[in-house]
Formats: C-alpha cells, sequence, structure tokens
C-alpha cells in the first residue's frame, strides 16, 4: 500500500482534507481553499530542497621565488606569539598586537606568498590626527586616558586576510500572503490569498575578506571594512618598507566558514528583496550552492594602535586605504554619573518652571 | 558634536511636555461648572373658546413633558408658561496647583531624560561591529534571476460582524390625533 501523502494548510498548518463538492483541498479547522495542482507542486518543492554546498576548490597564496624573502626578518613577540615580518630596512621594536618587546628570531621562510597587497594611502601622521579626532569631545572618556595615550606608538601593519570570489547559486521557496479587506453593512470581511514563491538566482561575490591572523581581533578587521580592491597591486616585497607585515596563522580552509556564512547572509537577503507585492513573506526553504569558489591571500593595510586602562586592553585601528577609524572606548563611570544628575536636575528645573508659569499639575 | 545632539534631543523632550501641557491647560475639566440654561414659552389656549383652539390643545400631550405645574400661570383667557432648567449643574471650581506632584512628575521626566541622553552617550563610545553579509563585495547588479515564479494555492475569508450601537431614539413625544 503506497504511502499517503499529506498536505498542511499554508495558513494554520493544520492537515487539509479533499473536499469533493469544491474539488479542492480543505482545511477542516480554518476552512481555508487550497488548489490541488499547485499545493502539490510547492509541496514537492519543499521536497527538493537539498543541503547548502558551499565548497572552495582553488589553493590560495603562491610560493615564493629564490632569494625573494631574503632580505624579510621575523620578530616573534614573547608575550602573544605573535610573528611580525618586516623587510632589511625595518626594525620592530614592540608588537603591535600586544605593546610588548619583540625579538628578531631570524631571516622569514615558509608560508605563502600572496597573491594581492593593498598599500598604504595613509600616513602616520593622518593616523594620529585620525585617532585625535576620534577621542575629541567624548565627554564619557576617562581624562587620564587620553593623556596616557601613547599616539606617537600607532604602527602599520599589513594584516593577512583570504579573500573569497564565488558565484552564489540560490534557490529559495517562500509563502507569500495578500490581504484584501472590505466591508458591508453587517460584516467586516478579510481574504488572505496564498502564494508559493520560487526564485532561483546567481550573484556574484568577489574578494570577500576574512582575516588571517589570530592575534589581530576578527571584529575589529570587518569594522574598518571595506577595502577596495581595485587599488590592490601584485605583492612585491618593497611595499612592506617602512612597516611591519603580520604571518598569517589562520588557514585558507579555517577561513571558509566565515567567508560562507558571509555569502549566505547576503544571498539570501538580495533573493528576499525579489519577493515583492506581498503583505507578509516567509521564507519556507532554500539552499546555496557555490560555483567558480576560489580564494586568494592578501596583506591589508592597518593602522593599529594599542593601550591599556585600568587593566583593560583598547585596540584602535584605522583602514590605511580608506582612513575609517574605529576602537571602543572606556567609559568613565564618575563622568557618567555627573552627567545623568546634572541633565536629570536640568530637565527637572526646567519642567518645574513651566508646570510654575502655566499652573499645571 | 554629539553631545549638542544629545542636549538637543533633551530639549526636544522637555519642549514635547511644555506642549503637552500647554494643551492640557486649554482643556477644560469636568471639574469647571457646566451650566446650560433653556427658557420655553408655551401660550395655552382657553378650550372653551372655539373648536380651532380645541384642536390646538389636543396636538401636544403635555403630560409627556416633565415641566413643573408652577410653570404655568393663569391669565384670563390664555396661559402663559415660563420655565427656567438648568440642566446641569456642578460646583463651579478650578483644579488646584500640587507644587508636590508638579516637582515628582518633572524629577520622573528628568529622570527619564537623563537616562537616555547618558545611553546615548554610552552608546556612541563602541565603534566596533561585526559585519553580517558581504554585501560590500557583491557585483553591482549581477543578479541573473532563473526563476521567478509565483504560483496561486488558495484564499481564506474571514467575516467578523460589525459592532453596532444601540437605534438612535427620537424624542419622547406622543402624537395624539
Amino acid at each position: 500500500m503506497s504511502d499517503i501523502i499529506e498536505y498542511k494548510c499554508p495558513a494554520c498548518a493544520g492537515k487539509l482534507e479533499f473536499d469533493s463538492k469544491a474539488q479542492k483541498m480543505k482545511c477542516p479547522f480554518c476552512e481555508s481553499e487550497f488548489e490541488v495542482e499547485s499545493l502539490q507542486a510547492h509541496d514537492s518543492a519543499l521536497d527538493n530542497i537539498k543541503d547548502d554546498e558551499m565548497t572552495w576548490e582553488k589553493p590560495a597564496g603562491s610560493d615564493w621565488k629564490d632569494g625573494e624573502t631574503d632580505d624579510m626578518h621575523v620578530y616573534t613577540c614573547k608575550s602573544c606569539g605573535g610573528q611580525i615580518i618586516t623587510d632589511s630596512t625595518t626594525s620592530a621594536s614592540k608588537c603591535p598586537f600586544c605593546d610588548n618587546p619583540v625579538v628578531m628570531s631570524g631571516n622569514f621562510t615558509g608560508d605563502l606568498k600572496p597573491d594581492y597587497i593593498i598599500p598604504f594611502k595613509f600616513d602616520k601622521e593622518a593616523a594620529k590626527k585620525a585617532l585625535n579626532k576620534h577621542i575629541e569631545g567624548r565627554k564619557l572618556l576617562p581624562k587620564v586616558f587620553k593623556d596616557q595615550n601613547h599616539i606617537a606608538e600607532i604602527k602599520g601593519v599589513y594584516v593577512p586576510v583570504w579573500l573569497f570570489n564565488a558565484d552564489a547559486e540560490a534557490n529559495m521557496l517562500y509563502k507569500g500572503e495578500k490581504l484584501r479587506q472590505w466591508s458591508d453593512n453587517n460584516f467586516r470581511y478579510v481574504e488572505r490569498n496564498f502564494y508559493s514563491v520560487s526564485r532561483e538566482g546567481t550573484i556574484r561575490f568577489e574578494q570577500v575578506p576574512v582575516d588571517g591572523s589570530s592575534k589581530m581581533q576578527d571584529v575589529l578587521m570587518e569594522s574598518i571594512e571595506p577595502f577596495d580592491f581595485k587599488e590592490a597591486v601584485a605583492f612585491q616585497t618593497a611595499y612592506l618598507s617602512g612597516y611591519m607585515a603580520d604571518r598569517y596563522d589562520v588557514s585558507a580552509e579555517d577561513s571558509i566558514s566565515r567567508a560562507n556564512d558571509r555569502i549566505k547572509k547576503s544571498t539570501e537577503q538580495i533573493m528576499d528583496s525579489t519577493v515583492q507585492g506581498y503583505d507578509t513573506v516567509s521564507r519556507e526553504s532554500g539552499n546555496i550552492t557555490l560555483n567558480n569558489a576560489e580564494s586568494k591571500y592578501a596583506l591589508y593595510p592597518v593602522w593599529l594602535l594599542n593601550t591599556s586602562w585600568n587593566g583593560n586592553k583598547y585596540t584602535f585601528a584605522m583602514n590605511g586605504q580608506t582612513g575609517k577609524f574605529v576602537g571602543d572606548l572606556p567609559v568613565d563611570s564618575t563622568a557618567a554619573t555627573k552627567w545623568f544628575i546634572g541633565i536629570t536636575a536640568a530637565v527637572t528645573a526646567i519642567c518645574f518652571g513651566i508646570s510654575l508659569l502655566f499652573g499645571l499639575m | 558634536m554629539k553631545i549638542k545632539n544629545l542636549a538637543a534631543s533633551a530639549v526636544s523632550i522637555c519642549l514635547m511636555f511644555s506642549a503637552a501641557f500647554a494643551v492640557s491647560s486649554s482643556y477644560k475639566s469636568p471639574l469647571i461648572s457646566l451650566e446650560a440654561s433653556a427658557e420655553y414659552e408655551f401660550e395655552l389656549i382657553d378650550e372653551t373658546k372655539t373648536s380651532e383652539n380645541v384642536d390646538a390643545i389636543e396636538e401636544y400631550d403635555y403630560n409627556e413633558y416633565n415641566f413643573e405645574e408652577n410653570a404655568f400661570q393663569d391669565n384670563d383667557d390664555t396661559y402663559q408658561g415660563y420655565g427656567e432648567y438648568d440642566v446641569s449643574t456642578y460646583e463651579s471650581g478650578t483644579a488646584s496647583y500640587n507644587p508636590v506632584t508638579a516637582f515628582i512628575i518633572s524629577l520622573i521626566i528628568g529622570l527619564l531624560a537623563a537616562l537616555v541622553a547618558v545611553s546615548v552617550m554610552k552608546a556612541s563610545m563602541r565603534s566596533v561591529h561585526r559585519k553580517a553579509g558581504a554585501m560590500d563585495y557583491r557585483m553591482e547588479s549581477n543578479l541573473k534571476l532563473e526563476r521567478n515564479h509565483d504560483t496561486f494555492l488558495g484564499k481564506k475569508v474571514d467575516k467578523t460582524p460589525i459592532a453596532r450601537a444601540n437605534p438612535p431614539q427620537g424624542p419622547n413625544i406622543s402624537m395624539k390625533r
């Protein structure tokens, strides 16, 4: 005996029954009526939805040429274990991530050669100005924090990032609902029309970056996005002169899940935006497949400043290409209390004065 | 700059409440006396005079009106009735100003305004946020929509009775013919 196919009501999720009079599927609970064929098509589309296929094939980076790394030195931070790469003309004394002393541990060897690099467009002076602008006028910022900030110690660092390119092919199924309302002398009517909405399309994403350094906070790197990849150039060691470069310690494979999350989220948003003309829309199911998926290895320019206050570490970062500056600032609880009391007193006085004038309350 | 915005927000809140106070002050509360009067004049014709007069008297049933008896005064040939009625009269008075209540309400407004202002100031100290998607890296207008189907499944109609007030009733006047 074959399995009995059960259809669920799109309106209330109750079990539908066939109404021989209307020759339609009818819900005994909410009395909605549905066309058999369209309901069958919607149900089979729901069953045929596959899992996401988000795999990346081509490896990122390339091998160094002979002699290319001869003038590159590696400094190691004994505190956080971070490894900084500089060229022979640049020396590093402090770790840009934890501000502790670094020592040169030898010449650079191994690792992949970056495919691209975005050169710094903002110099150290611009970074200092941006930091001053970032903290000026902040009434809740502790004065001591401002005074103790070692602004001169802001460092230019090339941060390793994995870049992901892919064609995201989405196959989505939605349930749309249109409402129509009218009334006569005795009744108010609400008609709910249900639709099965299917969308299939492809969206191209290029150079989605994922931080390849465990020392650099991912959230900080994402906060200074976007970087304009049009200004990226093929990597040359000459660009490292005067700056430090962080050595990647998160592999491309380990960064894939973050790239997939970001691409999936945006693909779903874009596909959702194509469903229009409905009063309510709900996503029933969907899957995303990545085609032509490849990753690249690049170095992105970041100005970094680490400082500590009251035992907490604060890191500020500026996009070395666009000048976007971010960094959470500490809140002086005493200043916050003073402002709270001051505003309360001022507003209370104003309101009380108004009530006296108008004789209210 | 952000502090100026905060101050502007606080002032806006104050102005909003001030406006509300001003509007409420122009509204007369039921405590203020509500007095209305109506003057009615009736001419009663001596029923003994003519048949025409009799018809005129029968046209109205005065018993249906709840007028006081002394509203009618006897004259020789005609009755002239004057009645003055207060529809409703309350003790007149004004809402008294209570400075303690006014201060408490002002303090509550002040605390709320300060809470909002300081919360906004604290939020402005944070600028590090995780990116949810990859919209910045989407190739512009390259969405290739290969399937775009909308299929009608069915419908449901809900019917709700419209609540009606009681039908309006006319004046309680009985007509005698």
